[in-house]
């Protein structure tokens, strides 16, 4: 179950092991638990780190000027 | 149109609208910020120069196989290490516990947030990366796969080991099985 679980938590099964999952985690207490404090672990890795927009920015920059130093080629 | 006016347009329509992904990727594969800033960079380049032989197909595969090969052309001879499942399944044994809280509800948010965060960074490189690529990169198992050129089953072998690695060291805060009033 405890792998299973973890393939539940990122959405990687299909639509009847999930509703099964689902199921035993409403059942069982200990499940439920175990899915919940899983949950808030992988919210909590998510919210660590977000990408840096200046980062994101300067490489959309970059590939912006691969783009235009062809253009500028091109027109030549 | 022209061959340029081909690739220019392949680049923007296929590469463009994954930057931030790539970032978010490269984050996860080095150390600094302004390595993963240059690995991208290394990433665009060379996916700018051979677009017009991309046949359209997964581009997002396409692009993260392309940075996982620059990654690898960063540091030569460094491989991916297989790490095995080893774990026990002494969790999946404790006794049951009754009028289950929420793990939220136990503790104060941010300090859970801390506890989390310190646990992860000090995951072995392996796992954390896998983790890192899955939870905040938001790929899928697929997708972590073709970026660390592993198969499936290892990343989620190395997810199951790093989540339930950073578990263990939330005992403090998060309560085990069987220990809820």
């Amino acid at each position: 179950m405890a792998r299973l679980l973890q393939v539940y938590l990122d959405s990687q099964v299909d639509e009847t092991t999930a509703e099964a999952v689902a199921q035993h985690l409403r059942d069982c207490g200990d499940c439920g638990l175990e899915a919940r404090t899983y949950r808030a672990i992988k919210r909590a890795v998510a919210r660590r780190s977000v990408p840096t927009p200046e980062a994101v920015r300067r490489l959309r920059t970059f590939a912006e000027e691969l783009l235009n130093r062809d253009q500028g080629e091109h027109s030549v | 149109m022209t061959e340029i006016d081909t690739r220019r347009q392949a680049f923007a329509t296929y590469v463009l609208p994954e930057i931030d992904l790539l970032y978010r990727v490269a984050r996860s594969l080095t150390e600094q910020p302004a390595d993963a800033e240059d690995l991208v960079q290394e990433t665009l380049l060379h996916a700018y120069r051979n677009v017009d032989r991309f046949d359209g197909q997964h581009p997002r595969a396409w692009l993260l196989t392309t940075l996982r090969n620059a990654e690898r052309n960063r540091h030569r001879g460094q491989r991916p290490m297989l790490f095995l499942d080893t774990g026990t399944a002494e969790e999946d044994h404790q006794p049951p516990g009754a009028g289950v809280p929420s793990p939220e509800e136990l503790v104060v948010g941010a300090t859970f947030d801390a506890e989390v965060q310190q646990a992860f960074d000090a995951l072995p490189d392996k796992l954390r990366s896998v983790v890192h690529l899955v939870d905040v990169a938001g790929l899928s198992y697929a997708e972590a796969a073709a970026t660390l050129g592993v198969p499936v089953g290892t990343v989620m072998s190395r997810l199951h080991r790093g989540r339930r690695w950073i578990r263990r060291r939330l005992t403090g805060i998060v309560p085990r099985r069987g220990e809820s009033a």
